[in-house]
């Protein structure tokens, strides 16, 4: 895959990152303790089964690789990770 | 030097990469890690492993971690290539990374939304300093 091709997919999905940042408080209101599927500044499934959410995503023909999809929450995760 | 910057959100300080494994017929994907200084481990999490369809059943477990209460099973991915942008908006040479930890959730009672995690590992082994001015809303890691 050519550079350029790589390029924007990393400048779309890092758009829809702050596209997400922008409006989380709204996102948060609308969608606690569900995943969302953010794709060109919209969000395009939302579950509170990432399953469903992928599914969600296969049937409109939505690559999920290349889609931001976050958990959203209004109970904040804090991480202690330790083998 | 090179400088990559990081993204300030809601979950904290992340870092978007491209990703890319022949090996496991995973194409450029994006994933976003969460940088946390206090984790040991770097490890794409269960979630992240099934939205690019890694065949993470197939690869062989090697490790617990205990994620924010939930128990999580490592396998490990070899020579997986990650692509960074500088600040610049210039893509940099791919990383390889010679064995990335996939996550697997092996309780039922799982947490929901445990992120992908960049850990101290990474830091050291591809000799990254991390810099973060709150005041300033920068973060970015750079390149020794």
């Amino acid at each position: 895959m050519a550079s350029k091709k790589i390029a924007n997919l990393m400048d779309e999905f890092s758009e829809d990152i702050q596209w997400f940042t922008k409006n989380y408080p709204e996102i948060l209101k609308e969608h606690n303790n569900q995943y969302v599927a953010i794709k060109n500044k919209k969000i395009v499934a939302a579950n509170s089964d990432f399953q469903k959410v992928m599914s969600e995503l296969e049937a409109m023909k939505i690559d999920s690789a290349n889609t931001f999809v976050r958990f959203v929450s209004k109970v904040k995760m804090i991480l202690i990770s330790h083998g | 030097m090179v400088r990559i910057p990081l993204l300030i959100t809601p979950d904290g300080l992340i870092l978007p990469v491209t990703i890319r494994s022949e090996k496991y017929r995973v194409p450029y994907s994006q994933v976003i890690f969460l940088v946390d200084t206090g984790s040991t481990l770097t490890f794409l999490s269960p979630d992240d492993a099934s939205r690019l369809h890694i065949p993470v059943s197939s690869l062989m477990a090697f490790h617990h971690v205990q994620v924010g209460g939930t128990m999580i099973e490592l396998s490990k991915m070899n020579k997986v290539e990650l692509i960074l942008k500088d600040a610049k908006g210039i893509i940099v040479k791919p990383i390889v990374i010679e064995e990335l930890n996939v996550g697997k959730m092996v309780r039922k009672n799982k947490i929901l939304g445990v992120p992908s995690i960049l850990g101290l590992d990474f830091l050291l082994d591809n000799r990254l300093s991390f810099h973060y001015l709150p005041s300033e809303k920068i973060a970015y890691l750079e390149t020794e």
